[in-house]
């Protein structure tokens, strides 16, 4: 029960991943490769801030911030590489963030990473598990809802205007820089939360579980949430559940994980025909 | 001597890497992780090969090296003829490209790993060169000199030729190249065959020093295209000197910081670099 249980909190948390990704790159056109990075800081803030001493809420609110700071920064950025040359510079990104924890020993526990990463708040009496659970369903609701509104008003109209042209947003008085900062912190706290609650759930964190893998991951479930709103979830279940299916019934974890990666690549390689040809109408 | 060594080999590793990156810019206008694939499936058919010829390490380095080469050129050929077809009339062939070969390049290390198993893949036994030139420090940096820099001789010459001279052209101007009579698919065959030169030496040299494994060719991909960007002009030379550059840096911050932080360090440069050119109209002040 445990395993499928953990198996349906892996679905749900990626969903919520792959939204945001799916998200940005429906909203700005960007395609971002540092996903991984975003969840990781997350992960770092909560975890290092909750074996600090502090509490576990305000570090997972910490966990959020941190994860806004980082997307605010990377899609303001957006402003002066674009394109195909903003996929490049998220992908060093992400790499760069690998190196840089892994090599900060002190503060990140460097490669060994961070054992025995705290509860998250308000489910202390259920098992890490089960408040994972009930953490990741919210998180889906929430931002779920959250999504749902923003897609009704006019905020997307404004997000395209500054898509298709910076210069014709600021001409028409609405400010592109603000536009992409606020896009990119919302972005950047849906992966931190999910970070955090990842971490917890994981209750160890290291640079590799936040990999250039886990970040195509997350591109392919989005290219299927840009698709349809559902496909996030459809997304998760295939990259996600289908894989600890397989490691239930008997293939070693080490094959699932490359499965799940040839999968991951095989809807990412279909996805450059269904979104170029999208833009191309 | 040893450092010179190393300092050079890194070099001329990165300048083929370079010379790999910015040929795929060149001729589809986009970023193409097909490099890195072509560069992890060098390094593991060479693994491979080399371990056939047990005992006998002169064999083992020119038929790792051959298979290597023709892998990785028959790849990057196929490739390219394929691209040349997709990418025909694309408004975002950039974009495009990137998507699809970052989708290709996760299912190749995938069926990598699930072909031989997770780990660095290394030579059997470790480094052979090692034993063929009696010093840990000179094995593999000596043979990165000596076979990299008349292959770094070989491509540079061969795109001042005819056919790979168009390749150049299309670097600088593509419309106007196409104007000339310049016909894209040719240039892309003749593309491939200089990729993959390129690819299957970085491949080599990487399953000799530090072994096989696809994340470190989606590193030397993107230190590839850090040294493509790095010096202004849009000459294939460029992104020769560009990796040069880039190489004796790594080697030379490696006398101070640990490698996997100056490799971090490096793409941090990369980074900082390509934020301060910029690529947008408002960054590049065009009205």
């Amino acid at each position: 029960m445990s395993f499928w249980l953990g198996a349906i909190v892996s679905v749900t948390l990626f969903t919520v991943a792959g939204l945001a990704a799916g998200w940005l790159e429906v909203r700005l056109r960007l395609l971002s490769v540092a996903h991984g990075a975003l969840m990781g800081t997350g992960a770092y803030f909560f975890a290092l801030a909750s074996k600090s001493g502090l509490a576990t809420w305000l570090a997972f609110l910490l966990a959020s911030l941190g994860g806004a700071a980082f997307g605010m920064v990377l899609v303001g950025i957006s402003r002066r590489v674009v394109r195909e040359d903003f996929a490049l510079f998220s992908f060093a990104v992400q790499v760069a963030w690998f190196g840089l924890v892994a090599n900060a020993r002190p503060w990140t526990g460097g490669v060994l990473g961070v054992p025995g990463v705290d509860e998250l708040p308000l489910v202390e009496r259920l098992n890490q598990t089960q408040g994972a659970f009930v953490w990741a369903l919210a998180l889906l609701l929430l931002f779920g809802a959250v999504l749902s509104m923003e897609r009704r008003g006019s905020f997307p109209v404004a997000a395209a205007i500054v898509a298709r042209s910076g210069e014709l947003a600021d001409s028409l008085g609405l400010s592109s820089r603000w536009i992409r900062l606020q896009i990119g912190g919302f972005y950047g706290v849906m992966l931190g939360a999910v970070g955090a609650v990842l971490g917890s759930f994981l209750t160890f964190i290291g640079p590799e579980v936040f990999a250039v893998s886990v970040s195509v991951v997350v591109i392919a479930i989005g290219f299927l949430a840009s698709w349809r709103w559902w496909g996030a979830m459809l997304g998760a279940v295939v990259l996600l559940g289908l894989p600890e299916a397989l490691r239930a019934a008997g293939l070693a974890s080490t094959s699932t994980a490359f499965f799940r990666q040839l999968l991951a690549g095989v809807i990412v390689a279909l996805s450059a025909f269904v979104i170029v040809a999208k833009r191309r109408r | 001597m040893t450092l010179l060594l190393l300092l050079v080999s890194e070099a001329v590793v990165l300048a083929a890497a370079a010379m790999a990156v910015k040929t795929q810019l060149a001729l589809f206008r986009g970023f193409d992780l097909i490099v890195a694939t072509a560069v992890v499936a060098a390094a593991e058919i060479s693994i491979t090969t080399v371990a056939l010829f047990p005992g006998n390490h002169g064999a083992a380095l020119v038929a790792g090296g051959c298979a290597a080469i023709v892998v990785s050129v028959i790849l990057i050929t196929s490739w390219n003829f394929l691209l040349t077809g997709l990418l025909k009339d694309h408004s975002s062939p950039g974009t495009f490209l990137f998507v699809f070969s970052l989708g290709a390049s996760t299912v190749a290390s995938g069926l990598v790993g699930m072909l031989r198993g997770p780990g660095v893949r290394q030579m059997e036994p470790a480094n052979f060169l090692t034993q063929s030139f009696a010093s840990l420090s000179l094995g593999s940096p000596l043979i990165g000199v000596l076979l990299g820099i008349p292959l770094l001789t070989l491509l540079l010459w061969l795109m001042r030729q005819p056919r790979w001279l168009a390749i150049d052209l299309l670097a600088q101007d593509r419309e106007f190249a196409v104007e000339l009579g310049v016909k894209p698919h040719q240039a892309a065959i003749a593309g491939g065959v200089l990729t993959g030169l390129a690819a299957a030496f970085v491949g080599w040299y990487m399953a000799h020093s530090s072994g096989s494994t696809p994340a470190l060719g989606l590193q030397l991909f993107l230190l590839g295209a850090g040294g493509a960007l790095l010096l202004p002009g849009s000459h294939l030379s460029s992104a020769v000197h560009g990796g040069l550059l880039l190489g004796g840096v790594h080697v030379l911050l490696q006398l101070r910081i640990a490698p996997t932080l100056s490799m971090a360090l490096l793409f941090v440069g990369i980074l900082v670099l390509v934020v301060w050119r910029g690529t947008s109209r408002n960054a590049q002040e065009v009205r």
